[in-house]
């Protein structure tokens, strides 16, 4: 009986000692992303049977249990990666809305700035001046849709760079997670206890890597699986799979799956969270959308502006205009006809084509894959079941059976130059008689540009087309904005819930201190006592 | 009662400071700048308006640039034309005094007059512009050239063709080839269009054959030139009364000229009008699109400014709160 009085004031110490440790350990990891509190779970040891009696035999700490809920962890988990991908996406269309709305970047100033110059041209055909700044105004439209395309490019290429960034920290992480799998197994293979320091790492590294893509978690034998896309398979247990990006034709990255050996392919529809998420889902819908815009933009620009103006005399009252910009139509061969572009709403393709004209039908062939089409004047050009975005219109003179074109659309915006510098090369005089240089029908003309409503089948002019831009743009970045701030009252309400299970209090912990300090003291002195017990039977035999 | 942990508590007060200090930057730069727009996401529907009007007020300041630009070259003209008239009614004034049966000193006196009439009408009809353009030179504008053709110290020979200087020539040296006729237009308005300049060969001319070289002798700069050397000599009355029919129908051509100018700067005036008070709309409107209204703008960063310093102190009195100071 003596012995077992000592006994349980030692496992009082003892269940002391283990809340006091378990009390700092919670202390400790207060800052800790991931930790979930910890408490010892306690239950009153097997009592002793004797002389028909049972006799309590202290206390036993059954378990070290860390506090989390399931439930409120998917929440925040599944927000955060939400958030993740708002805030990648409202960082580029933020940035973009600034570029394309912006007066000193946009392209609007500009447009207003050619056309005025035009117009000033036309009041004064034979002035200096008026030309001088004509050709200044095509200079800068030229130089500012350079500038605009390559701020576009840069955006695409951030994506690029942004997304090989992800995929390498997505495999690292997916990487640790396979390595947890197994050291989780390993530890709780030797106790037969739940490891909690090391789920609440793994889990840790899953809410990080959720912050990169949407994962969907399997969670099998104290193995936890993860899947991306549709449900491809990241980590395997212990195995993880590596994501790898590769360039496409147009130069930007996707993603694929290395599944033992064979690269899967992830299209970009399928990943819809986290930063990749985000990624994909802003260059899909504003990116590439504002770069093949201004592209058209700047093709319909070139194109007819360049028509116009060769259809007009230079000031010496004879020789006919040239190019004003770098040729959209060029001419391949002897060929002395000229065709002309009409642009329909469909989204013109970055490509170039080559045109020939058979005396009834034009066949069109796209460079970069040889695929070609017979299309009538006027009929717009289709490829594989894919519209170009524009038509052929014959144009002055009339095509000749057997003549040829280069269409160079692509990289268009990139390559447009202002190709005039002698103020005498503006063709402001209209060819038909009676000319001269103090004509300016054509130029009133290329002024009429500006009211004119080419593109969109006739829907929309320049400056109409460019601000669809703008304002799509804009729309899509304000819903990120909000989408973001709407997300981040999600992920705080959700890690407010989740913290109300799992968080550690310093308060809370002071208390549990103070209660386990006493438990302690309390268990210390009943050992003291049971001692002194002991030199009371020990007093009578001396 | 929800359970709070510590980190949960400490950053309560975080996210309220950081919304109201992103709110007060923004304020600022709203007031400084005096644009509600700091960016096109900010309001994409008031974007899109924005960018329309703006695009519209950039044309329509074209327009009104045009229109300035194309009264005056009407005003200018009118003033040559109407000069020009007057000058061609003194000749009348002068040929209707004259008899071929005055004494030769009498008729040279009033060769000497009418010489002077010619002079006038002729540097009239060469007028230049501002930017040194010859008013009535049609599509061709070679300063080089005037366009009625003066050839020698004031006596012009007659049979010599009033038309271009043949001389003229393109800048890289080849003949340039005459073309008389031409007027500019300018344009007013979206589709509208004034003529600006007219070209005097359907007017100095008795015919108007546009494009081709009258036969010598058939405009009324010649035919003056022509008086005025034969007065001395032997002149009949029935040229006197031939020039003065040729002199009124040209009156009357320049008269039909000034009609016109008259008929153009009131539509001018007229597209001038609706450009203005469309400006102006447009203007305002871009301006309620655009600006911020600096009044409710600075109320709000006042209560902005008060609730951030709220959440300050809060947070400075609660946060040393804990149970670990008191053991």
């Amino acid at each position: 009986m003596a012995s077992g009085i000592l006994g349980v004031a030692l496992s009082g110490l003892n269940a002391a000692q283990a809340g006091i440790r378990t009390t700092q350990h919670n202390i400790a990891n207060v800052n800790t992303p991931g930790y979930r509190r910890q408490e010892v779970g306690y239950a009153a040891q097997q009592p002793d049977l004797r002389t028909g009696m049972y006799y309590g035999s202290g206390v036993s700490v059954e378990a070290v249990r860390s506090l989390y809920s399931r439930f409120l962890d998917n929440e925040v988990a599944l927000n955060t990666s939400q958030l993740a991908r708002h805030q990648t996406y409202a960082g580029y269309a933020g940035q973009i809305d600034r570029l394309l709305g912006d007066a000193a970047t946009g392209l609007s100033t500009a447009l207003d700035g050619f056309f005025a110059a035009t117009n000033e041209v036309a009041n004064d055909p034979v002035g200096n001046a008026p030309r001088q700044a004509l050709l200044s105004a095509a200079a800068t439209l030229a130089h500012r849709v350079n500038t605009l395309d390559d701020r576009l490019r840069a955006q695409l290429d951030a994506t690029n760079r942004e997304l090989v960034d992800a995929v390498g920290q997505i495999n690292v992480l997916a990487e640790r997670i396979a390595a947890s799998n197994a050291d989780i197994a390993r530890a709780e293979a030797l106790s037969g206890r739940s490891a909690n320091d090391l789920r609440d790492r793994r889990d840790q590294l899953i809410a990080e890597l959720g912050q990169l893509v949407d994962v969907t978690r399997i969670e099998q034998d104290g193995d936890v699986s993860v899947f991306i896309g549709s449900g491809q398979p990241l980590v395997l247990g212990v195995v993880a799979n590596a994501l790898a990006t590769t360039l496409d034709a147009d130069g930007l990255r996707q993603l694929e799956l290395n599944v033992g050996g064979t690269l899967v392919s992830i299209g970009s529809g399928l990943i819809s969270g986290g930063r990749l998420g985000g990624l994909l889902a802003v260059r899909e819908q504003v990116v590439l959308p504002a770069f093949h815009d201004l592209n058209r933009i700047a093709v319909a620009i070139g194109a007819e502006v360049n028509r116009v103006h060769r259809a007009g005399l230079q000031l010496d009252g004879a020789t006919p205009g040239g190019d004003v910009f770098t040729g959209v139509v060029e001419r391949t061969g002897a060929t002395s006809g000229w065709i002309r572009l009409e642009f329909s709403a469909s989204a013109l393709p970055n490509r170039d084509y080559a045109v020939t004209y058979n005396g009834a039908d034009y066949t069109v062939t796209r460079l970069m894959d040889g695929a070609s089409v017979n299309v009538a004047a006027g009929a717009e050009v289709v490829l594989a079941g894919v519209a170009q975005g524009f038509r052929i219109q014959a144009g002055t003179p009339a095509p000749a059976v057997g003549e040829t074109w280069n269409l160079n659309l692509q990289d268009y915006a990139r390559t447009l130059r202002a190709l005039l510098d002698d103020t005498r090369a503006i063709a402001a005089a209209a060819a038909t008689p009676p000319t001269g240089p103090g004509d300016n029908r054509n130029a009133l003309a290329l002024a009429a540009l500006q009211q004119q409503r080419m593109l969109d089948d006739g829907g929309s002019g320049y400056a109409a087309a460019y601000n669809r831009i703008v304002a799509r743009t804009a729309a899509l970045a304000a819903q990120a904005d909000a989408g973001q701030s709407a997300l981040g009252t999600l992920v705080t309400a959700a890690t407010e819930a989740r913290q109300s299970v799992s968080g550690v209090n310093l308060d809370e912990e002071a208390v549990n201190l103070i209660r386990f300090q006493q438990a302690y003291q309390a268990s210390a002195r009943a050992m003291q006592i049971a001692a002194s017990l002991f030199d009371e039977v020990l007093g009578i035999v001396r | 009662m929800i359970r709070i942990d510590s980190l949960t508590y400490f950053n309560a007060g975080m996210a309220g400071m950081r919304g109201n200090q992103e709110a007060i930057a923004r304020l600022n730069q709203q007031i400084a700048s005096g644009e509600r727009l700091l960016a096109p996401k900010d309001d994409p529907i008031a974007t899109g308006k924005v960018m329309d009007l703006s695009n519209r007020i950039a044309q329509r300041t074209q327009y009104a640039a045009n229109q300035d630009r194309a009264e005056m070259a009407l005003k200018y003209q009118n003033v040559v034309i109407q000069g020009m008239s007057a000058a061609l009614q003194r000749a009348r004034g002068l040929l209707t005094s004259i008899d071929p049966d005055h004494a030769l000193h009498l008729r040279e006196a009033h060769a000497v007059q009418l010489r002077g009439v010619f002079n006038q009408v002729l540097d009239l009809a060469n007028t230049r512009d501002a930017a040194g353009n010859y008013l009535f030179g049609g599509f061709v504008s070679n300063p080089a050239a005037p366009p009625w053709a003066n050839a020698g110290d004031g006596g012009l020979a007659s049979g010599i063709p009033l038309v271009y200087d043949g001389a003229a020539t393109q800048y890289d040296g080849t003949p340039l080839t005459p073309a008389p006729g031409g007027t500019r237009e300018i344009e007013i308005d979206a589709g509208r269009r004034v003529q600006v300049s007219d070209h005097l060969d359907a007017v100095l001319r008795a015919s108007a054959g546009a494009g081709a070289t009258a036969p010598a002798g058939e405009d009324i700069l010649q035919k003056l030139d022509a008086m005025v050397h034969n007065l001395p000599g032997a002149v009949t009355q029935a040229d006197i009364s031939a020039l003065l029919v040729d002199i009124e129908q040209t009156v009357k051509r320049l008269e039909r000229i000034e009609h016109r100018i008259a008929g153009a700067l009131s539509e001018i005036a007229d597209a001038r009008a609706t450009n203005q008070a469309l400006l102006l709309q447009d203007r305002n409107a871009l301006g309620d699109l655009r600006r911020v209204d600096q009044a409710a703008a600075i109320v709000e960063l006042q209560s902005r400014q008060t609730v951030l310093e709220a959440a300050g102190r809060a947070y400075a009195r609660t946060a040393n709160l804990s149970l670990f100071n008191f053991l």
